[in-house]
């Protein structure tokens, strides 16, 4: 009896091709925490071994992701409409959105390929401090593309021995992802450390939204 | 703070030594022959998919092995539990041994998995 869900959609991708292929991505962009990575790998071992047609497999499964990155989006875009005042208006959470405005476009790039990981909270930040969708929509379809043609270009120049190279990204990325976090922490420490810490003044940015004098209300109506 | 310096060190030493480990084995399967690796098998494969891969007639494995004929989703895990319920393992082993007595009679292109 296979153990892992994963093997299960291998199989599925097998038997069924592209269609299951899109499926996982769509649920994975969403937020489901699947080995998205990994099938991805996997898929262009696939396509190596004439298991999945390319030209069906690879627009789909792009689209898929896409949409699926936007629905989360579109998600904490609805949660942050319904955050109470006490958190969105904290200094934390405009400091955040002040510099989620300034490297957002960073941020969601990054995290379709090297902080994979992470893809799904920077997703809900997006949405709910008000990032433009179509910025995000653009970094992150110009993500995905760097993400598939990485991932699914090592599975296809491994064919067959793909686990072996899937291992070591998967393990690679938690490392990439443990120095992230080891260095927000160290950065933080560091501020601290000085003391210098700022709070907002009077007449300078207070966040993305009040920098664009965006209401959620205007913002929900045409982008989700 | 201090709860993410302690999660990121974690994080970087068990990821870390996973990286150091899967790096030699990926290391170790490059000196590896790239024919013959039926170590590569796994329960997920189906049998269309080891034909495809390993070149060896899917009929050929089915006699082979005493397989009935299996479902377009049935991979050999699935196979498994139908024939033979307690012994985890068994369809796996005897398509490897399979592969490698037809790849010992068959020794022309081509050379192995792809």
């Amino acid at each position: 009896m296979i153990e892992n869900l994963s093997e299960y959609f291998l199989t599925w991708i097998i038997a069924y091709g592209s269609p299951v292929l899109a499926a996982i991505m769509l649920v994975s962009g969403i937020g489901l925490p699947l080995p998205a990575s990994v099938i991805v790998i996997a898929a262009g071992a696939f396509i190596r071994l004439g298991m999945v047609e390319a030209p069906t497999a690879i627009p789909l499964a792009f689209l898929a992701v896409v949409a699926g990155d936007s629905l989360s989006y579109c998600i904490g875009r609805w949660l942050g409409d319904r955050l109470p005042e006490k958190f969105t208006g904290s200094d934390a959470w405009i400091s955040a959105e002040d510099v989620f405005y300034r490297r957002g476009g960073l941020a969601i790039f990054l995290t379709r390929s090297v902080l994979s990981s992470l893809a799904v909270p920077t997703n809900l930040i997006a949405g709910s401090s008000g990032y433009r969708f179509r910025v995000f929509l653009f970094f992150d379809a110009l993500g995905e593309a760097l993400w598939f043609a990485l991932y699914g270009g090592l599975g296809y120049a491994f064919g067959s021995q793909w686990e072996v190279i899937s291992d070591f990204l998967s393990d690679f990325g938690g490392l990439i992802a443990g120095l992230a976090v080891l260095f927000v922490g160290g950065y933080f420490a560091i501020r601290w450390w000085k003391g210098s810490i700022k709070k907002p003044q009077e007449g300078k940015l207070v966040g993305f939204r009040a920098h664009n004098k965006i209401n959620s209300q205007d913002v929900t109506d045409q982008e989700c | 703070m201090l709860l993410l310096i302690a999660a990121g060190l974690a994080l970087v030493i068990f990821f870390g030594l996973r990286t150091f480990h899967a790096f030699t084995r990926m290391r170790m399967m490059e000196r590896m022959p790239l024919s013959t690796d039926v170590e590569l098998i796994r329960g997920w494969m189906t049998i269309p998919y080891i034909s495809d891969s390993y070149r060896v007639p899917a009929e050929y494995l089915a006699q082979a092995c005493e397989l009935p004929p299996p479902e377009k989703h049935e991979n050999l895990a699935d196979i498994n539990q139908k024939i033979a319920p307690n012994q985890k393992g068994y369809v796996v082993e005897c398509i490897k041994d399979a592969i490698k007595t037809f790849q010992q009679s068959h020794p022309t292109p081509p050379a192995g998995p792809q």
